[in-house]
């Protein structure tokens, strides 16, 4: 049975890079500062739980809106 | 499956061949100095005459039986509460379909959306939205970089400070290489909010069938808001078809699904109707994202012989509600030094989240540290092209530099003197780089007809470069046919699959996937001639409309003949664009030359001339690649002298969200621009393409500012160079 | 924007009867009506579509000067050849304003009445003083287009390109309402907030501009008109300068002299100190510079606008050097 991804990013953040995959298929998030990051939940730079999105914070399960990527 | 072949990578006079390994079935990269029918040769585009007569559709054109017309209401309010939304009396208004709310609790910028309602017509649906009763409690806020830095500011998030934690690059030791420098130049350099300005705004229109969404969305990704939909309405992504026939220009802020095509979504599935909800401009210059305003604390050094001995920057940066204003990009690659360090912060303020932008970070380093070089140079006498060159990062650009300088006059111009009237001119010279070697994941389908018509179809969207036009050209170089017999399907997530049109990538990850699909049908082409002409199938060539052996030209057969032999209706061939294989470089220069005249008593700057030198790999189309550049320069005037995004401090709102006041170069406003490109044999891909929309946007504004700086002898070390800026900089000299 | 009805008046008294009703609003080329609507600054039930009426069309010489119907579009008066031979700076204030395609729409009698473009005043969101509110929030907000003249209790600039011109000419506006008609010198016929500051003028309800009247120029006239953009197409001024000299015969003396300026005050700015400094002198470049200097006496900027002052001290120079013919070094 397939572990569930412990570190992968949330379903639901987007941006730029992530819009784009590797050569095997995974969203690209370069953390660069230029990433302007949206959750697809809220459509806005923030979480639903108010807080700023980014590939840090919507990177693994620690936040409690944080949904797997499958 | 693989194989080797050689290429001769790098660029005039600096060629070295080198073995790469490629799939199997990729065709031969196209070598350098190879010849061309179709390629290289200067071809309006193939859908020119449709955009000019107006036959093209945009979405911004569809029109759908029973269609229904979207409006949506912003938040007045930069800081606010949403303590309630109250709906029902624009529900009851005659002709109202839906109404709908936003999630959000909280708006933190003025502009944000708090709620849409669909109507049989636009006007009823505005009337709707007056009805719509929105209980706010004001919360403070704050719209100023400056102000959102000090500490006890309004904190945009709840109990979080503004300011992110800081990106620091760095090599050497800064404080080391100061020291050793003969002058150092420090100053703080300010660039503004510069907003996207698509001629034709954001906006889709959606319909459902059943649990089926079919939305036409102007959008530079139509897989991308594909995917942004099945994950936002968990459906599975064959239930979800995104269309994009044409577009009216994205630069960056039309990647995904963003609120106003959620929101025709949600209303076209409450209404049971199709939706369409085109933003205002006013809804454009709020929400849809900006490139963000910077504050660059900029140190150089530099030994007396010119050589840089420290670069250093501490930027802050706000993406307003969002990140993503970082500005190092051109501080860590443009030229050379030994010790470098880079600091980027992000800001939180109340407005509209940024997105990425036309190279985002880099017009706003580029003026920074270009400026910056320049005063540095009159520290140590320096010319200032001559001081480039010693540090230049680039090769490509060591020789842009030399056929900028010719065709610009650089050496005449420079040694011209001053005017002593208030008419100053004045030149300067500012690098760009990027990075565009495309991406794998494109696929393509080829299809020959009976009648000898050839279909190309990738589910690529035109984003305003000319895509048609170019997959039109390496099809038609590939099968040898005339442009004319190409025809090209793309926008509809229907088709195989295509990334989005941004970082510059669509011609390098697009073209190479429809050759290969072009090099496979050709294959099939040549087995069906093989026979008729009597020789082997490797032993012919598609030329001249002609399928003819290779050692034997007169041995031949028509295109449309060789169709006419097609056992069915049509035969299909696919490719795809395979992963980069080894190339030259993976940066791209380029440098642009500008020359002004400053009226020094308006301090009115006006831009005469510019030189823009690019790299490119393979050119397909000489017009469409000339027009990008174009379009980078004239957005990069326009970013040197006018464009900004106003905020009032005590409202908090943009007051100039017009196309009035958000000024943007006009007619008159235009240099004389000329264009050259150094083609460079890249490899990475079978076409040897690069990407370049974004460079040439990079180092326009920079060129301006050291211009003028050139002319009034005193730099304006904040973009836009307004007359304001300009007069006072004057009497900082007097 | 509302919904609203248009009507098409028979006649110039019918035109001046529905114009006396609550809620009708006169529409000439409509180039800003359409704008105020869609802003929501205005929400009228009726539309009086003045085009119709031939009592406002045409340009005719009149007792040796000129009869400008009001319904003249930009784009004529800048072509006209009289109005470029005797009216040099009315035809250039024409031909500077906007971009051709507004020009062709554009009327006169619009231009002169077209309300103010502070982006406070023309925001949907903001309800200020020019709207009926409380407060004017230039002064404590952005303010760099604004008044450095004449300003308060609204900081408002007037936009019209057309005003500072024919000021410059002593022209006077003909209008006719419901109770008759009268003529009133367009200098007067502008008016300070301090007057009321959600309006510009004293035209009244019910009143329709039908021509501009420009008196015969003096003998030996020569004017100049200039503008200040920040863009070349499609801007707005930053600063305008009409200057207006009369000769003395054969001589470099001014005789007489009108100075006005556009874009700086709440109305059209005439600056009889500037034309005290020119008048009754041999022009050169130094009357000239000093003209421009009085110009601007007394010029109140705001926090952003410092940098209109000095702009309109070069632009009234240069606007007196070049009616006056004289090239500077
Ligand atoms: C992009 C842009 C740039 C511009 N740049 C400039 C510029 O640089 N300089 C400049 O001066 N102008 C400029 N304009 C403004 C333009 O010149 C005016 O909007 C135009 O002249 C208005 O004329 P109109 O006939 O369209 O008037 P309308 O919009 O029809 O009317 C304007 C106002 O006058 C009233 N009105 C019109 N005619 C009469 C009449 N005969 N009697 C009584 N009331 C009347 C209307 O009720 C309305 O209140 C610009 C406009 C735009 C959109």
């Amino acid at each position: 049975m397939a572990q569930p991804n412990q570190t992968a990013h949330c379903l639901y953040l987007r941006t730029k890079s992530a819009y784009f995959r590797t050569a095997s298929g995974e969203r690209i998030f370069d953390e660069s500062s230029t990433a302007c990051y949206t959750c697809l939940k809220t459509l806005r730079p923030l979480g639903p739980d108010g807080m700023p999105a980014d590939a840090q914070a919507c990177h693994g399960r620690e936040r409690g809106c944080f949904e797997e990527d499958r | 499956m693989s194989r080797r072949v050689t290429l001769n990578l790098g660029f005039e006079g600096h060629l070295q061949p080198v073995t790469v390994v490629i799939p199997d079935d990729e065709p031969t990269p196209w070598q350098w100095g190879e010849r061309f029918e179709i390629v290289g040769k200067p071809t309006p585009r193939v859908d020119g005459a449709l955009k000019a007569t107006g036959a093209a559709r945009y979405t911004y054109d569809i029109s759908l039986p029973g269609m229904l017309y979207g409006a949506i209401l912003r938040s007045p309010y930069p800081h606010a509460r949403i303590k309630s939304v109250d709906l029902s009396r624009a529900r009851r208004l005659s002709g109202v379909r839906a109404a709908i709310r936003m999630d959000d609790t909280v708006a933190r910028f003025a502009g944000q959306e708090v709620a849409a309602v669909a109507a049989i017509d636009y006007e009823t649906a505005l009337d709707a939205l007056r009805l719509i009763k929105v209980e706010y409690e004001e919360l403070p806020f704050v719209v100023d970089l400056d102000m959102a830095m000090m500490p006890g500011a309004v904190s945009v998030f709840e109990n979080g400070s503004n300011v992110q934690r800081p990106t620091v690059n760095e090599h050497g030791d800064i404080k080391r290489g100061l020291a050793a420098a003969a002058a150092v130049h420090e100053a703080v350099y300010a660039t503004p909010v510069q907003t996207h300005v698509s001629l034709e705004v954001h906006g889709s229109v959606a319909e459902w069938d059943g649990d089926e969404l079919t939305v036409w969305s102007s959008s530079q990704g139509i897989f991308t808001v594909r995917d942004d939909l099945a994950v936002y309405f968990s459906l599975p992504h064959n239930k979800v078809r995104v269309i994009t026939e044409y577009l009216g220009g994205g630069f960056g802020s039309k990647f995904g699904a963003k609120p106003e095509t959620v929101i025709a979504a949600r209303l076209a599935r409450e209404a049971r109707a199709p939706v369409k909800v085109m933003l205002t401009r006013e809804g454009e210059h709020l929400a849809t994202g900006n490139r963000p305003d910077s504050l660059q604390k900029v140190r150089l050094g530099a030994d007396r012989g010119g050589k840089l001995t420290a670069i250093e920057l501490v930027q802050h940066g706000s993406g307003g509600i969002g990140a993503g204003s970082g500005s190092a990009g051109p501080f860590l690659s443009l030229y050379h030094s030994p010790n470098l360090r880079t600091e980027e912060t992000n800001v939180f303020m109340n407005t509209g989240p940024s997105s990425p932008m036309r190279a985002p970070g880099w017009p706003q380093g580029c003026f920074a540290l270009e400026l910056a070089m320049d005063e540095l140079a009159r520290k140590l006498s320096l010319d200032r092209l001559e001081f480039r060159r010693l540090n230049n990062s680039n090769p490509v650009r060591a020789l842009e530099f030399d056929i900028g300088a010719k065709l610009f006059g650089w050496k005449e111009k420079s040694a011209a003197p001053k005017s002593s009237g208030p008419f100053k001119r004045g030149i300067g010279v500012a690098s760009a780089a990027w990075h565009a070697l495309g991406v794998s994941g494109p696929q393509a389908q080829v299809i020959a007809y009976r009648d000898g018509r050839v279909q190309v179809v990738i589910g690529t969207q035109d984003i305003g470069t000319g895509t048609r036009t170019i997959l039109a050209m390496v099809a038609a170089e590939e099968l040898g046919v005339e442009l004319a017999r190409i025809e090209c399907q793309i926008g509809d997530t229907g088709y195989p699959f295509s990334v989005p049109s941004g970082g510059s990538m669509t011609t390098p990850s697009t073209t190479p996937a429809v050759r290969q699909a072009c090099a496979h049908l050709k294959e099939k082409l040549l087995r069906l001639a093989a026979p008729v002409l009597g020789a082997e199938p490797s032993d012919l060539e598609a030329r001249g409309g002609t399928i003819r052996v290779r050692f034997d030209p007169s041995r031949k057969m028509s295109f449309e003949d060789v169709c006419r032999r097609i056992p069915g209706d049509s035969l299909s061939a696919e490719g795809e664009r395979v992963p980069n294989y080894e190339g030259y470089r993976k940066d791209q220069a380029g440098c642009q030359f500008a020359e002004v005249e400053v009226d020094t008593e308006l301090g009115i700057v006006r831009v005469l001339k510019v030189v823009a030198v690019h790299d490119a790999g393979q050119i397909i189309d000489p017009l469409t690649a000339r027009s990008q550049v174009n379009g980078g320069v004239l957005m990069g005037v326009g970013y040197a002298l006018f464009e900004t995004r106003r905020m009032d401090p005590q409202l908090g709102i943009m007051v100039n969200p017009t196309m009035d006041d958000y000024k943007l170069v006009g007619p008159l406003d235009v240099p004389e621009i000329d264009v050259r490109f150094v083609e460079v044999a890249n490899g990475f891909n079978n076409t040897g393409v690069m990407g370049f929309g974004e460079p040439a946007h990079v180092a326009t504004a920079a060129a301006i500012g050291c211009a003028v700086y050139d002319a009034i002898g005193v730099p304006v070390r904040s973009l836009p160079m307004t007359p304001d800026r300009v007069l006072a900089a004057m009497e900082t000299k007097a | 924007m509302n919904r609203f009805e248009v009507i098409t008046p028979a006649d110039l008294a019918h035109a001046a009867r529905l114009l006396s009703g609550e809620g009708h609003v006169a529409l000439a080329g409509g180039v800003d009506v359409i704008d105020l609507l869609k802003l929501d600054i205005i929400a009228p039930a009726t539309l009086v579509n003045l085009k119709n009426l031939p009592e406002l069309r045409g340009i005719e010489s009149r007792a040796g000067g000129l009869r400008i119907g009001a319904l003249t579009q930009l784009h004529e008066v800048a072509e006209h050849p009289l109005i470029r031979e005797h009216y040099t700076a009315v035809a250039d204030a024409a031909r500077e304003a906007a971009t051709p395609q507004i020009r062709n729409l554009a009327t006169v009698g619009g231009n002169l009445l077209q309300r103010p473009r502070c982006w406070y005043f023309r925001h949907p969101d903001v309800h200020c003083l020019k709207k009926g509110g409380d407060r004017c929030y230039a002064p404590g907000g952005l303010n760099r287009y604004h008044a450095i003249l004449g300003g308060g209790p609204s900081f408002i600039v007037h936009p019209s390109n057309l005003a500072p011109a024919l000021i410059a000419f002593g022209a006077s506006a003909k209008i006719v309402g419901p109770s008759g008609q009268r003529s009133v010198e367009l200098e007067k016929f502008f008016t300070l907030p301090t007057v009321d500051p959600r309006r510009e003028n004293n035209l009244e309800p019910g009143e329709v501009v039908v021509a501009v009247e420009l008196p015969a120029p003096p003998a030996g006239a020569k004017s100049a008109y200039l503008e200040a953009r920040e863009k070349q197409s499609f801007d707005w001024p930053l600063v305008a300068a009409a200057a207006m000299l009369v000769g003395a015969p054969g001589s470099h003396t001014v005789h007489d002299a009108r100075i006005v300026l556009g874009a700086v005050a709440p109305i059209p700015w005439r600056s009889p100190d500037a034309e005290k400094e020119i008048i009754g002198h041999p022009l050169d470049a130094e009357r000239a510079r000093a003209a421009g200097e009085a110009s601007v006496r007394g010029a109140h900027p705001l926090s952003d606008n410092a940098y209109k002052v000095a702009i309109a001290k070069v632009l009234v120079r240069r606007a007196i050097l070049k009616a006056a013919g004289i090239e500077e070094t």
